[in-house]
């Protein structure tokens, strides 16, 4: 398919622009937040604690006086690192398993399709909670044990495709010329299974910044004085009755971004397979 | 059918396995010496050397998990490091207040998200469904425990209606008392904490709803149904709902799984006395063998209810002969 076309539908589809601006934008906020960030996020003035709105401080201040929308910026880095690395993470288990388990079926299908089985029956957050439990609290843990959380779906979503394509003419031939199954799984029938896989990982950034949020909102993920979206929404919690703004915009920071992800994966998958209704 | 029905009840034991032995390798990834882990801090050398002996640690790994199993099918998850009481009476007591949520959650989301659905359907293309479809976007990207403090903000702290937290007296034992006062004083306390857990369920059935019955709406005998001059209402009600709604039963059932997920957040916010609030004290009290038998228990719930969906699945359609 011509790439013009594609970005030609793209550019037509208004979700799917919405959505990747809103990502670009979060990107952008998240490479560059210590330059955006007008004030230092840990500076501490107990004289103007629980301040609203205001041209000093855009989105007023928190419990220790420190400047709300520069603690959010900061704390995009977190949730745009723990959201690609832990996607990231798995899709390349979920692909790996995936594409085995599809391709060689047999004994090595029902071993892993079983093991997709076994990862289902926990609740994703349950089993996340448990693993950064067993792991500690740090970044790399929230990244590890969402990556284990998440890969079902990618190894469901690439043995599917191989399913499909395991018969198609083109795998045939390229087996009919000689090449090994790696060769055939590599060059021919993995760069196939990449539209479903860009779409469904797409919408998974998104549940997985959701998912670190939730962690660091109990307390159980990145530890303060680390900046997270879900950890100030929690102080937000605490300091209610002083003053809602704190947990307000910091919920919003994480609807937005999670909206981004969503409306763009949404979008890839009219512009990447326009015959499927919704 | 038959074979179906016996080929997926024994899928269930192999995975049943499954869920142990992650439980159980989880377990080891806590740096340490798993009998220290066990004790707490306070044991001393002659107590863990002990314990290391009692709780098999000296056998090698592949004889600990043997033993690990054979214990969780006797029911016996240990004792609470941190309350004393065995772990299996501590799971009990946050069993039904769990129970209880997600029945109200599953409750609310059918009741909101069906007519949403099926309204958004039968008027596509309009305000109304632009409406609907934003709104269960929107509904998908909201984390739910920021919803939750929105929730108590306007009803419990500007309105005052409900409370912000707590259980009252419970709603399945007000059920069982029979008295309507009683249970209408539960409700306030579950509503919040059941509508919280239901946002995300709510949102996804609405656009599964709808997309289920556009789908159908589409096809040719709804098209016959309309031709030969039958009301619209019973074209979708008698003729079109019946078709679209085999999915929808699917994932209102797999919602199961999302609802003891968000009890997690949403009890912990509410203090609703249930699982999800159990674990996650039992975490900051590196009480392991509650977070153990809990991880164990609702992995054990969610299978089972998503066995019966297959089973059910299958008897309600009968072209579903293997798995």
């Amino acid at each position: 398919m011509a790439r013009s076309r594609l970005w030609n539908r793209f550019r037509r589809n208004p979700g799917a622009l919405a959505g990747g601006l809103i990502v670009l934008l979060v990107l952008f906020m998240a490479v560059f937040a210590p330059l955006l960030a007008p004030y230092d996020p840990e500076d501490r003035d107990f004289a103007r604690r629980f301040q609203a709105p205001s041209p000093q401080h855009l989105l007023g201040t928190d419990h220790f006086g420190r400047d709300n929308l520069s603690r959010l910026v900061l704390g995009s880095r977190i949730s745009i690192q723990v959201g690609l690395l832990s996607v990231g993470l798995a899709v390349l288990i979920g692909v790996t398993l995936g594409a085995l388990a599809g391709y060689l079926g047999g004994g090595v299908d029902s071993l892993i399709s079983r093991t997709v089985d076994v990862f289902l029956a926990f609740p994703p957050i349950l089993l996340a909670l448990a693993l950064v439990a067993a792991l500690g609290p740090s970044v790399s843990s929230v990244i590890i044990a969402l990556g284990l959380v998440y890969w079902t779906t990618y190894a469901r979503v690439v043995r599917s495709s191989i399913l499909a394509l395991r018969e198609e003419e083109f795998v045939e031939a390229s087996r009919a010329l000689g090449a090994g199954w790696v060769r055939t799984l590599f060059r021919h029938i993995l760069p196939n299974a990449i539209g479903p896989l860009l779409v469904v990982a797409t919408v998974g950034i998104g549940n997985a910044i959701t998912a670190e949020a939730a962690l660091s909102f109990l307390g159980l993920g990145v530890q303060p004085p680390t900046p997270t979206w879900g950890g100030i929404v929690n102080t937000g919690l605490q300091f209610l009755r002083q003053s809602a703004y704190i947990s307000t915009f910091a919920g919003l920071a994480i609807m937005v971004t999670v909206l981004g992800f969503n409306l763009l994966g949404d979008g890839l998958r009219d512009v990447l397979d326009p015959r499927r209704g919704r | 059918m038959l074979q179906y029905t016996v080929r997926r009840l024994l899928l269930f034991f192999p995975v049943m396995l499954g869920v142990l032995l992650v439980v159980f390798l989880t377990l080891r990834l806590v740096p340490g010496d798993p009998a220290v882990v066990y004790l707490g801090l306070e044991g001393s050398a002659e107590e863990i050397a002990e314990a290391r002996v009692r709780l098999g640690l000296d056998q090698p790994v592949p004889v600990q998990f043997a033993r690990y199993v054979s214990n969780v099918l006797q029911g016996e998850f240990g004792r609470s490091i941190f309350q004393g009481s065995r772990v299996t009476e501590v799971l009990g007591q946050a069993l039904t207040p769990t129970l209880e949520l997600a029945a109200l959650a599953l409750v609310i989301t059918v009741v909101v998200a069906l007519p949403l659905g099926i309204l958004a359907a039968a008027r596509a293309n309009t305000p109304l469904d632009l409406i609907v479809t934003v709104g269960a976007l929107l509904g998908v990207s909201m984390p739910l425990f920021w919803f939750a403090i929105l929730a108590i903000q306007l009803f419990s702290l500007q309105l005052g209606w409900l409370p912000s937290f707590g259980r009252g007296e419970g709603l399945f034992p007000s059920l069982a008392s029979g008295s309507i006062v009683q249970l209408g004083e539960s409700l306030r306390y579950a509503f919040l904490p059941a509508l919280t857990l239901a946002l995300g369920p709510i949102a996804i059935v609405t656009r599964l709803t709808r997309g289920s019955m556009l789908e159908v709406l589409a096809l040719d005998y709804v098209r016959t149904a309309r031709s030969k001059g039958l009301s619209e209402r019973a074209v979708i009600y008698r003729h079109a709902l019946r078709n679209a709604f085999l999915p929808i039963l699917t994932v209102l059932g797999l919602q199961f799984g999302t609802l003891l997920g968000g009890a997690v957040i949403t009890e912990s916010i509410y203090a609703w006395p249930g699982l999800g609030r159990l674990v996650v004290g039992a975490i900051n009290q590196r009480d392991y063998p509650v977070v153990q038998g809990t991880v164990i228990v609702v992995a054990l719930l969610v299978s089972l209810v998503n066995l019966l969906i297959d089973l059910s699945y299958a008897f309600v359609n009968p072209r579903i002969r293997y798995g």
